[in-house]
């Protein structure tokens, strides 16, 4: 629900991806990516595509998927799709 | 508590207590949360029911040998399975390693020991990883998966579960692609065709139907799927769910649960309108929106009853009322007679159940319900979560839950499925004349029992696997076989196995009883001794032992051993052995062991039987 004249906080990138990767103990970052999270291979990708298009009703696109490279390159677009979140 | 209420942490507590709870509250989560399985999956992927004290005998082993990725099934699988009551431990092999998978003696399936084999391979798996390269041509391909399954078959000592195959979307023969043998529709027909062929020639070997389930799921993008190409996954994500349906179901009855009787409401079930108020001409059935829906679902109703599946009617009505309908109205399609039991009452529901369970002689566990009210649906599933509770509300719901939910689908299908719907209308007639006789025994000598007790026969196996996994009460050591381990018992000559088949003057009940012996140097041992609950109370258990007995003295044996292992179910075979004269050998907490010196020293057939011991049927 909005806060009372205020906008809808953006959701959390960290708590919708975090379950997906349940080894690291400090909270997701922007520059976090198949380079610095070994676990992050062409499985997880396919989870986090599909966590993401349920979580926010859309479909991502082959270009989405393929610039899908790190937590912020998803961060930019998601604002690009229309959809506020943070990291 | 109700359903709207529960969170995912609420269900993985339960299912971490022994026992039905759990199952239920799952299946009633997922009933009151479309959408949120992903949810539930990912918070029971952390477990936490590991100290589960029957956690053992309901865990299922699954492997599968796919020429993509099944790392997409787990999550769906194990849901499938807990709605079911078993957890699912699963193991995927490398994508496109079938044959070495098989071949290999120390590969990870062997290691695994999977109860469930599911093999998923197409002759055209889409773009790089082919299993089976360089293309071949479809004989080819057949032979070579022929080839893996049968070598699967040989090894393997669970069921294996073979999918189907689809063909690919681009049809670039157009119309014409039906006009041309090579075209690929009648080209996958004759795959389908020829892998069903295969799979009927070995035991225990099941084919998943695909296009079935792909289009039960709305899966449209077979081959053209996001997550084949990003993440190489062989199944598409919206098809995950129903493909699990099938494979949980095959798992759920190798342990036994497999769902035997359907309890059906009447009002706004089986007719539109509520009998009691409208009168017996103006309830719903038959030609017409909605009275078409209720026949059509009669008309699934009495497939499975002519499958086997036991009919029971729990109804809030006026008896006399409620039977009107059955007389008056020709639409109907469900007669009183196919009815086994019922109780057509003001009383409680849930026990109502109780006592319909208690008159048929089966556990709450094999019931699955059919009622349209919401409340009763949750009520009864509070009081006896063993039970099965459609959350069906719509009666086209219904009819969609029961073409989808496999709760009755059992691995082997018998003539004597077929029977026991007739034995239990011939049990109410026994019912009767023991009423009437005056002396227990002059009854008994009066059905004209016969006995028939001999080794297995290859077609028999079926039918004892069966009995193997399904029989819960009379069953002394409740050890589980399947087809293809009781194959590997028949040709061990250090063990017997035995059947016992028996008939009376009302019905031939076909094969009831198994025993298995195992020789242990002089003194054998029953392994296994079950009978089905159908011919209880006969002493047709009695007859058995007293064959085995027999075959045992003519092998050499010098005394038989018999152990008795307590489960929940099994409490009136406690002194089966020492009421048949055997001698206390050990007894504990775990149960107890007997043993009885041969020859036996009086024949503990029961005089009222005439037994025949022989080969084979």
């Amino acid at each position: 629900m909005d806060p009372p004249g205020g906008r809808a906080r953006p959701v959390s990138i960290g708590s919708l991806l975090g379950p997906l990767f349940p080894e690291l103990d400090r909270p997701l970052r922007a520059d976090d990516s198949p380079a610095t999270l070994a676990t992050w291979d062409s499985l997880k990708q396919t989870e986090i595509v599909l966590a993401v298009e349920e979580a926010f009703a859309i479909d991502l696109t082959t270009a989405d998927i393929v610039e899908l490279r790190s937590v912020g390159a998803l961060v930019d677009i998601l604002r690009r799709r229309g959809v506020e979140v943070e990291i | 508590m109700s359903g709207a209420d529960l969170t995912p942490d609420e269900v993985a507590a339960a299912l971490a207590t022994e026992g039905w709870a759990g199952f239920a509250l799952l299946r009633r989560y997922l009933a009151d949360h479309p959408g949120e399985s992903r949810a539930l999956a990912r918070r029971l992927r952390a477990g936490g029911w590991e100290r589960r004290a029957d956690l053992e005998a309901r865990r299922v082993r699954f492997a599968f040998l796919a020429d993509g990725s099944t790392a997409n099934v787990p999550d769906a699988l194990g849901l499938e399975c807990l709605a079911r009551g078993v957890f699912a431990a699963s193991y995927h092999a490398p994508a496109g390693q079938i044959s070495r998978e098989i071949r290999d003696p120390a590969s990870g399936l062997w290691a695994h020991r999977p109860d469930v084999v599911v093999v998923a391979v197409s002759p055209e798996p889409p773009s790089e990883t082919a299993p089976y390269a360089p293309p071949r041509s479809d004989d080819e391909f057949l032979s070579s998966l022929g080839e893996d399954l049968r070598r699967l078959r040989e090894r393997c000592e669970g069921v294996i579960l073979v999918h189907s195959f689809l063909g690919p979307e681009f049809r670039p023969l157009g119309l014409h692609d039906g006009r041309e043998k090579d075209g690929a529709g009648e080209r996958y027909a004759r795959l389908d065709l020829a892998l069903a062929e295969r799979c009927r020639e070995l035991p225990g070997t099941y084919v998943v139907d695909l296009a079935r389930a792909a289009a039960l799921a709305g899966a449209r993008w077979w081959t053209l799927h996001k997550t084949w190409f990003l993440g190489g996954l062989a199944l598409p994500e919206e098809i995950v769910p129903s493909l699990c349906r099938e494979y949980a179901a095959a798992g759920a009855a190798l342990r036994g649960l497999v769902r035997k009787c359907l309890v059906v409401d009447l009002d706004d079930t089986l007719w539109g309108g509520v009998v009691g108020e409208v009168g017996p001409a103006e309830v719903q059935v038959g030609a017409g929106h909605p009275g078409n829906i209720h026949r059509e679902l009669q008309r699934v109703v009495r497939r499975l009853h002519d499958e086997g599946v036991t009919l029971a009617i729990n109804s809030h009505n006026n008896e006399e009322d409620a039977w009107k309908p059955f007389q008056s109205r020709p639409e109907m399609i469900l007669r009183r007679e196919d009815f086994a039991a019922w109780r057509i009452n003001w009383q409680d529901k849930a026990a109502n159940l109780r006592e319909l369970a208690d008159e048929l002689n089966l556990g709450l566990d094999s019931m699955v319900v059919l009622d349209n009210d919401p409340v009763t649906q949750s009520w009864v599933e509070q009081r006896h979560p063993e039970l099965h509770v459609l959350p069906a509300r719509d009666p086209l719901d219904m009819l969609r839950s029961l073409a989808t939910s496999r709760l009755f689908a059992d691995l082997s299908r018998t003539a004597e499925d077929k029977l026991r719907a007739r034995s239990y209308a011939a049990a109410r007639h026994r019912e009767r004349e023991e009423s009437a006789a005056v002396d227990r025994e002059a009854f008994l000598a009066g059905l004209g029992l016969v006995v028939r007790v001999g080794r297995a026969s290859p077609e028999l196996l079926p039918r004892l696997a069966q009995l193997s996994q399904r029989t819960n009460q009379f069953n002394l050591t409740t050890r589980r076989y399947t087809q293809a381990q009781l194959a590997g018992l028949c040709a061990d000559a250090a063990a017997e196995v035995l059947y016992c088949a028996c008939q009376d003057r009302y019905a031939d009940e076909g094969v009831t009883g198994l025993a298995i012996l195992r020789r242990e140097g002089r003194e054998w041992v029953f392994d296994t001794f079950a009978l089905s609950c159908r011919v209880l109370g006969w002493g047709v258990e009695r007859a058995l032992a007293a064959a085995a007995c027999r075959i045992a003295a003519e092998g050499g044996a010098a005394a038989l051993r018999g152990e008795y292992i307590p489960t929940a179910k099994n409490r009136q075979t406690e002194w089966f052995y020492r009421d048949l004269g055997f001698s206390p050998v050990a007894a504990g907490g775990e149960g107890s062991v007997w043993r009885l010196a041969l020859p036996a020293p009086a024949d503990v057939a029961p005089r009222w039987i005439r037994l025949e011991v022989g080969p084979a049927r």
